[in-house]
């Protein structure tokens, strides 16, 4: 599925590639970057950490919700991240009277949210409090997915809501519903038009790659934090690349 | 070991003091007093005649008589408990061939004395040598309550194995060994009765036989062998080893052992040096052998006893009996020291009552009664005799009070850290409170009264009323700007003037297919959107169709082919012969990919079943390259940039494609249009592009897209007034809130303002 | 413990079409087809794993809290399904289902939307007041009034051919383009993260 076709792109791609997973894992043998030293803050899942605790004390229910990514699409990604933070907060919340719900807008991602809740509850010794239920499609278009997402958020007791996936406008039917219940809402997703939406209407917004950054702050995973450094160090590839390229251009020395 | 200060009896098996009075033991159940011969009354005889001339019991055995007859607790009861006691399991001997001789001696003789008593040899004797050796070789007897220490028993085996091979010998019943020394029989120094010995511990029984050991070593001298002169002599040093205090053995035992050294002492027999005992450790144990035995008129008072059945004996033994209580006579308090006096429950009961001062004096008086007034038992274990001659610092001052007085070197404690109570401070019950600890007391009873102080609830329905009603208030004006255009034409406004180039690019595209020609138009909106896109893509549509294109719908989502229905109905003009569904297409990505690649694999029919592909309009399509054009109708900007990167690879300069977006995609389409070659041939967004497409084109209803373009205008500006005025009202709320918190006191402050 | 397995064949497959990309040898192509294929019926057959998923969930409902909204979602669903079975998809009955109660359902919470988002607008106002929050919704309204025309006067001078489209394609793109350049970049990363097998979301 190569974009130009060219044996050159194709290298260069495979290069990227290649460069990117060595740095992954050489930066987790070298350094494993910790919240609150060696990330910068993010208040808002410093805020969805408090939130948390709160809803185990207050015997309420913590929501996540995965959006609508197909499985063979890059929007997949975004899920995955949401996918992982799921499971480590799960982890931490198994043995709270109320259990994490988890909606998903898709059929694949139904099944994966089911996958990771049983592998929490197990991970966390709780195999027993597991059930199919905690994990549900709420609707396989996106408003019916909204509406059925809505739904939880406004009659499940739910004191936090985690959104970290694909989602499109209706997203803000989802954080319209937990204004009115006095819940936070923690939202982060890759589509553009919706992270404008949740700017203006999550109590927490995650821009751009932040979501991306969810499991690291978690602690979902060995390389989640690598990921990051090596993402930051590609990013500053690129802007080099990028202000360099502009200047040869201007230039007009290519 | 009586002691004479309290009348109490030490236990020689545990040390424990018991009561004069006491026969046996209360915590380990050992006799305290040898029982006495058969012409002294059992407990619970009542054919023996106490009546006894007393001359014919011993000395001391007189005295206890006559101290304890009238005063004698009734402490065992008048029926003996059955224990269940068997005489054979305590006659019982091992009969394996491993046995020693002495066991098989035990064999001989208790066979015997089961039925007869005693064979004659043993009662001639008088003492019960044999008997004891018999008695020591016996297999332990768990039944045997008197044996308590097994390390006792260990010893008591040592020498009974001694003691049977040097043991004075019988008669013409005794075997060998013991008939050579049967001579020495009347001679030999009798250690006790035979009831005496069975009630004894073993280990007593072993001492008694060491004293008449050494005894019988004593009378026959030159006719003992040499092994066992240095046995007699190695047992005559071990029984007089590790004395104790006169004071603290029985009177009978110190006898017999004094006894013994001056017997030892006569034969010529090396005497061990006497050296001054060690000082008891805390804790020690006192051994049979520390022990002193009574003069040798002991022993011969107890010549004149009979030996007694052992089988009475063991019916006539007292079981072990529970702890009784026992009332002390009063004058057991007067010798309680005086420091125990000044714990009395009556001094307690002042100390209570009494104030804080006066506890320092009593604790001083505590201090000096300990440290001035030590108990005997404590004197006695002062090591003023351990002291080395001359000290190791004859400069050092002598000590003049405590356990360690009259010693020198000892390590002196300053003044200051002598625990004398007048020394400390004042120790009393009046807790000391700070002002800051008086605040956070009222401030803790303030909350815990406020909490039964029922509070009026917060009435919700007033909260949620204004922001209901704002909600209303939109949703009015909204509906109000939607519905006025269509019920007042004349507030109809104008189209949008200026012609985007993107649009005018796409009718320009779209006014270069030919009749007949195929039209690829992938349909991949989500239902919610078929408001804003239908009025973009109507006009497309309308304009494709009205030029006679055969359009070919394909989604990627699953209600694609239903919005393409449903597009499809509302068009102008449509003919099914021009219109081909081909459903949907599973796989996002990768299934955009094998279409672009190979179209007919992929979706061979359509989902009615039809040839669609055989049909003459399509029967030259065999690539995408082969469509006229790409018309992609969708709102998401992900969507749009699969088609663009799927497939517009695979398309030639030929067949443009064309993108009908939302207006929410426009901004991140553009760039695709502005490239150099342009990737995407034209560009309709929305209402404005629908409307403005419409204008040109003329095909689609001008009424209804101004009718629509005029709606959308004015829920805009209703829209943008509302979100001017109540943005403002509220950016003045929040700037005014935000200031307040600004001006309230933080929690660090509250914190730091009380502790300083 | 996850299963070894699924790992396995999750890395394998992730590798092999990877290098399938970016190398052309014909078998690897071939394989990369082949793999692409199987995933594409696979994403078909999800729409049922989908509908079976909300299913359960919904007798569950039922069971246990006798919701009627489950009710309702069970016996719409069970219609429709019948329905297409038995006529077409393409039919009329199922495409005036498809037409008289999705489609305007569908827009009805769609324009929801409007309300909700004009409401969220006022109140960033309130509950973050501060510059961005007023550079937010002032943008909204600039992007809106070059978006419509006045009656009477039609589209804004200025803010409509001019202002509407410098803040649209320029801030607003380079924005977004920033955006979407990290989602890139931590897509990349989540993609190698699953084919290095450090997440496995799949399976036990």
């Amino acid at each position: 599925m190569s974009v130009t076709g060219s044996g050159v792109s194709d290298i260069l791609g495979l290069i990227f590639v290649a460069l990117f997973g060595l740095l992954m894992v050489v930066s987790r043998v070298l350094k494993q970057p910790r919240p609150g030293r060696d990330l910068r803050p993010l208040p808002a899942l410093n805020r969805l950490r408090q939130a948390i605790n709160l809803t185990v004390e207050s015997g309420r229910r913590l929501h996540v919700s995965l959006g609508r990514g197909e499985i063979i699409h890059p929007r997949t990604a975004v899920a995955f991240v949401g996918l992982s933070a799921m499971q480590k907060l799960v982890e931490d919340t198994a043995v709270s009277d109320r259990p994490t719900i988890v909606t998903a807008g898709t059929g694949p991602l139904g099944i994966l949210a089911r996958s990771s809740l049983r592998s929490a509850y197990a991970a966390a010794n709780q195999a027993g409090r597991y059930r199919a239920t905690y994990g549900r499609v709420t609707g396989l278009t996106p408003f019916s997915y909204a509406a059925g997402a809505l739904s939880v958020v406004r009659d499940e007791t739910v004191a936090a809501n985690f959104l970290v996936g694909s989602f499109g406008a209706e997203v803000a039917l989802m954080t319209d519903g937990s204004q009115d219940d006095d819940t936070l809402t923690v939202a982060g997703t890759d589509n553009v038009v919706a992270q404008a939406i949740l700017c203006a209407s999550a109590d927490e917004p995650l821009i751009g790659e932040e979501v991306f950054a969810s499991g690291a702050y978690v602690g979902a995973g060995m390389l989640h934090g690598t990921s990051l450094l090596t993402q930051d160090i590609f990013r500053w590839l690129l802007i080099a690349a990028m202000v360099g390229g502009a200047l040869i251009k201007m230039l007009g020395v290519w | 070991m009586v002691n004479e200060m309290n009348d109490t009896i030490r236990c020689p098996m545990c040390g424990k003091p018991n009561s004069a009075d006491a026969e046996v033991c209360r915590y380990c159940h050992a006799r305290l007093t040898p029982l006495q011969s058969s012409d002294v009354p059992l407990p619970g005889d009542p054919e023996i005649n106490a009546e006894e001339p007393e001359s014919a019991l011993p000395a001391w055995m007189r005295d206890l008589r006559d101290e304890s007859s009238d005063a004698l607790p009734d402490v065992l009861p008048d029926e003996e408990p059955d224990l269940g006691l068997e005489t054979e399991t305590v006659l019982d001997a091992d009969t394996s061939a491993d046995a020693s001789p002495g066991d098989a001696l035990w064999r001989e003789t208790t066979d015997d004395a089961e039925e007869e008593g005693l064979p004659d040899w043993l009662k001639s004797l008088g003492d019960d040598t044999i008997a004891d050796a018999a008695l020591l070789a016996a297999p332990e007897d768990e039944d045997t309550e008197d044996i308590e220490n097994t390390e006792d028993i260990e010893d008591t085996e040592e020498l009974s194995a001694t003691v049977e091979e040097s043991a004075p010998q019988a008669e013409d019943n005794l075997p060998d060994w013991l008939q050579a020394d049967a001579a020495a029989e009347d001679d030999a120094v009798a250690t006790f009765s035979r009831e005496d010995e069975s009630a004894l511990p073993d280990w007593l029984a072993a001492a008694g036989e060491a004293e008449s050991v050494s005894g019988a070593v004593a009378s026959t001298g030159d006719d003992l062998p040499d092994w066992l002169r240095a046995e007699a002599g190695s047992v005559a040093e071990d029984a007089s080893a590790d004395r104790e205090d006169d004071s603290a053995l029985p009177a009978w035992l110190a006898e017999g052992k004094d006894a013994a050294l001056e017997t030892a002492a006569a034969a010529g027999l090396p005497l061990p040096q006497e050296e001054a005992p060690a000082p008891l450790e805390p804790g020690a144990e006192i051994f049979p052998g520390d022990i002193e035995t009574e003069p040798a008129e002991t022993y011969a008072d107890l010549d004149a006893l009979e030996p007694v059945n052992a089988a009475e004996f063991i019916e006539a033994a007292q079981p072990p009996q529970p702890f009784v209580e026992v009332d002390l006579p009063e004058d057991l308090l007067t010798e309680t020291p005086d420091w125990l006096k000044l714990l009395s429950p009556e001094v307690e009961e002042d100390l209570e009552t009494s104030e804080a001062e006066a506890m320092p004096a009593l604790m001083g008086d505590v201090a000096d009664a300990v440290l001035g007034d030590l108990p005997p038992w404590l004197e006695a274990m002062r090591p003023v005799e351990a002291m080395p001659a001359g000290g190791a610092d004859e400069d050092a001052p002598v000590e003049t009070a405590g356990p360690l007085a009259g010693l020198r070197g000892v390590l002196s404690l300053p003044e200051s850290s002598l625990t004398r109570p007048e020394n400390l401070g004042a120790v009393g019950g009046r807790l000391v409170v700070t002002d800051q600890q008086k605040r956070q007391v009222e401030a803790l009873q303030t909350l815990l009264a406020e909490e039964f102080v029922p509070r009026a609830a917060a009435d919700g329905k007033k909260a949620k009323m204004p922001s209901n009603v704002l909600r209303w208030l939109l949703g009015l004006m909204l509906l109000a700007a939607a519905l006025a255009p269509f019920l007042i034409p004349s507030l109809r406004v104008p189209p949008p003037g200026d012609i985007l180039p993107a649009a005018l690019a796409a009718h320009q595209h779209v006014a270069q297919v030919q009749p007949g020609q195929p039209v690829l138009v992938g349909v991949d909106y989500s239902p919610g959107f078929t408001g804003e896109m239908e009025s973009a893509a109507l006009p497309v549509l309308d304009d494709l169709l009205t030029r006679g294109a055969t359009l070919v719908f394909v989604s990627t989502q699953s209600t694609g082919p239903g919005l393409a229905v449903h597009l499809a109905d509302r068009t102008v003009g449509a003919e099914t012969s021009h219109i081909f569904n081909l459903g949907y297409l599973p796989g996002g990505m990768a299934g955009l990919y094998t279409f672009a690649r190979a179209p007919r694999m992929v979706l061979a029919d359509t989902p009615d079943g039809q040839a669609m592909w055989q049909t003459p309009a399509l029967a030259s399509v065999h690539h995408l390259d082969d469509f006229a054009m790409v018309v992609v109708i969708t709102e998401d900007t992900a969507t749009a940039r699969a088609w663009l990167e799927q497939v517009r690879p695979v398309l030639s300069a030929n067949t443009p494609l064309i993108m009908i977006i939302s207006a929410q995609a426009e901004p991140l389409v553009q760039p695709y249009y502005e490239t150099n070659p342009p990737q995407v041939a034209g560009i309709v967004t929305g209402i404005e592009g629908g409307t403005t497409y419409a204008a040109m084109d003329g095909k689609t209803s001008p009424a209804r897209m101004s009718g629509q373009w005029s709606s959308y205008s004015y829920i805009v500006l209703a829209a943008v007034l509302l979100m001017t005025l109540a943005g403002l009202y509220n950016l003045a709320i929040g700037w005014k809130e935000a200031r307040a918190r600004r001006e309230m006191p933080d929690d660090d402050d509250i914190i730091e303002d009380e502790t300083s | 413990m996850k299963s070894p397995f699924a790992t396995a064949v999750a890395m394998g497959v992730g590798l092999l079409v990877l290098v399938g990309y970016f190398v052309p040898v014909p078998v690897l192509a071939g394989l990369r087809l082949l793999l692409l294929q199987w995933a594409v019926i696979l994403a078909g057959v999800a729409l049922l794993v989908g509908m079976a998923n909300l299913i359960q969930y919904h007798v569950e409902n039922l069971r246990s809290k006798q919701n009627i909204g489950s009710v309702l979602l069970l016996a719409s669903l069970g219609l429709t399904f019948m329905l297409t079975l038995y006529f077409s998809p393409q039919s009329a009955p199922v495409q005036w289902l498809f037409s008289a109660v999705l489609i305007p359902g569908s827009v009805a919470l769609m324009a929801l939307l409007v309300f909700t988002l004009a409401y969220a607008a006022v109140r960033l106002l309130r509950r973050r007041p501060g510059v961005f929050s007023v550079l937010f919704l002032g943008t909204a309204i600039l992007i809106l009034l070059g978006a419509v025309a006045l009656p009477g006067i039609g589209s804004l001078p200025f803010i409509s051919n001019t202002l509407r489209p410098w803040l649209a394609q320029v801030p607003a793109v380079a924005g977004a383009r920033g955006i979407l350049l990290g989602v890139g970049l931590g897509t990349v990363a989540t993609g190698l993260r699953i084919l290095l097998g450090s997440d496995r979301p799949y399976g036990e």
